[in-house]
């Protein structure tokens, strides 16, 4: 068995929350006293025993039903699918889903609440059924969907039995079917409220806004404390909800930056260059002790190497000397962690290039994807946005890399230069020309 | 508000509901709604709320919402203490998740 609930520093929030909120809002004015005695489908009024207050509790109750379902359904749907776009699109359905129903929920009339509730239940079973399964979803992944809608529907029209005649509710059903009919685009049923509805079936039924319907408690005014009472729980029921929303919220915005062509296709090289990197350290690990000292005295190469790109460096034109002078620090600290990275061994053998035909290999392919990554990283930085979630991987990078520190840093170093002498011939190259 | 995700039957669910109820004579039925599978029950000042609905294939969701009043508990504790109630009756085990 699930237990579902807010976590205690959501909690912590709410509380902080509820203060802040308590002194920021004025109560609402008193509900004006009207009574227009409900019509049964026969004509004759017909009292439920429901009263206003019991009509507030069950709507917000329904938002509680409606959400956790409509939660469970988006996750289960998350986790059968593999397309990163409907996982993302079931996170922002979730998210808005609650916002959308919570908003509806904490409306100052519980018979307004009580419609846009019908309206918002009935008509997203209309567009999972219309559009969302058979254009989006697919039948299998999309079953689960209609059935919560449906379940959800009936829940709603159930609570409404006490308010709203068999004949108001048909023609809330009527005004729901043809305000889809004629708007079939609207695939966003989130935001369609009753009073976007017109015409006199829409006018009947807002004027049971004001009446009260069936509810049996319409001929007396909320004394002025009772309203206070009842915009408090509202705001509470906000409250109680709003960091779970608000979580969601950033979640999708997240989420949403993360989906960029720009920071997919970093992501994408971030994880060719680590998986390279991965199998390049694979290969260096496997090697015997004293290979690895051969290793250490390719690095002394390498470092002559490197000196001999530091000479190219200062003799180079002025037109690269811009471009250079960004890379020298880098070549610089990357000295230093080759000193500390050496690691000398008494006795080993002489270092044989043709043995590590699939090393230089492994390499060249990690320096060419740190290539793709530096490429991609130039178009990231072109924007804030990007840049912080550059940000992010980077620091998800360090971490898988320094699981593995010691390798992994002999790696780099070793892609690293490799990357710096084809820079160099190039570079030569352009002073040439 | 807690929500428990429950392996059994919704109308299992309900009959466990009231059968705890029932043994506990200083609660009191405040209103039942068998068609909705919804209990508002009281003690005191403490008022609680439940409600099942099925998931189908065997499992349902049981809601419970409490105004624990002034017994020193918050309204979550009460509700899980009655979720945990119900599940030892089901002789089913619980697990948390946020969401």
């Amino acid at each position: 068995m699930r237990l579902i609930a807010f976590s205690a520093i959501r909690f912590l929030v709410l509380c902080m929350a509820a203060v802040i909120m308590a002194s920021c809002q004025s109560p609402q004015p008193t509900t004006e006293q009207v009574l227009i005695a409900p019509l049964s489908s026969d004509g004759r009024p017909q009292e439920s025993t429901m009263t206003r207050e019991e009509l507030e509790d069950h709507v917000r109750r329904f938002a509680d039903r409606y959400f956790t379902r409509v939660t469970l359904t988006v996750n289960e749907f998350g986790k059968a699918t593999d397309s990163d776009e409907l996982r993302a699109l079931m996170h922002n359905w979730k998210t808005v889903s609650q916002a959308s129903i919570v908003d509806i929920a904490i409306g100052q009339n519980a018979v307004t609440n009580l419609l846009d509730m019908m309206v918002i239940t009935r008509l997203s079973r209309l567009v999972v059924e219309s559009y969302w399964i058979p254009e989006e979803f697919g039948e299998e992944l999309g079953a689960p969907f209609r059935q919560t809608y449906l379940d959800l529907e009936q829940d709603i029209w159930t609570v409404a039995d006490d308010v709203l005649t068999p004949t108001q509710q048909d023609e809330l059903r009527q005004l729901i079917d043809d305000w889809y009919a004629e708007n079939p685009d609207q695939i966003y049923p989130w935001y369609v409220r009753l009073s976007d509805f017109s015409g006199q079936r829409a006018a009947s039924l807002a004027a049971v806004e004001q009446t009260g319907g069936l509810l049996s408690e319409v001929a007396r005014a909320r004394e002025a404390a009772e309203e206070i009472q009842a915009f408090g729980e509202r705001v509470l029921f906000y409250l109680q909800r709003a960091p779970m929303i608000t979580t969601n919220e950033f979640e999708s915005s997240v989420a949403s930056s993360l989906q960029q062509p720009q920071i997919e296709a970093m992501v994408a090289n971030t994880d060719r260059f680590i998986s390279s990197v991965e199998k390049f350290v694979a290969l260096i690990d496997e090697l015997p002790d004293e290979q690895l000292a051969a290793i250490d005295q390719a690095m002394d190469r390498v470092g002559q190497e490197r000196q001999a790109l530091m000479q190219d460096f200062s003799q180079a034109e002025p037109g690269i000397r811009a471009v250079l002078t960004d890379v020298r620090p880098v070549v610089e600290s990357i000295e230093h962690i080759v000193q500390l990275a050496k690691t000398p061994k008494p006795g080993a053998k002489p270092f044989d290039i043709t043995q590590y035909t699939e090393l230089v290999r492994e390499a060249e392919g990690t320096a060419r994807e740190l290539s793709l990554l530096l490429e991609a990283l130039r178009e990231v930085a072109a924007d804030e946005q990007g840049l912080k979630a550059l940000v992010g991987e980077l620091v998800a990078a360090e971490q898988v890399i320094a699981r593995q520190t010691f390798w992994y840093l002999l790696a780099l170093i070793a892609a690293f230069f490799v990357m710096l002498l084809i820079y160099r011939v190039v570079a030569s190259r352009v002073v040439r020309n | 508000m807690i929500a428990a995700q429950v392996p059994v039957d919704a109308e299992r669910v309900y009959e466990s509901f009231l059968r705890v109820i029932a043994e506990r004579p200083d609660i009191s039925i405040v209103t039942q709604k068998d068609a909705a599978m919804m209990l508002e029950v009281s003690r005191d000042d403490l008022t609680l709320t439940g409600q099942v609905s099925s998931l189908g294939a065997g499992r349902s969701l049981l809601y419970v919402w409490a105004d624990a009043g002034d017994s020193g508990l918050s309204g979550r504790e009460l509700s899980e203490k009655a979720v945990a109630y119900i599940c030892e009756d089901l002789g089913v085990s619980i697990e948390r998740v946020d969401y």
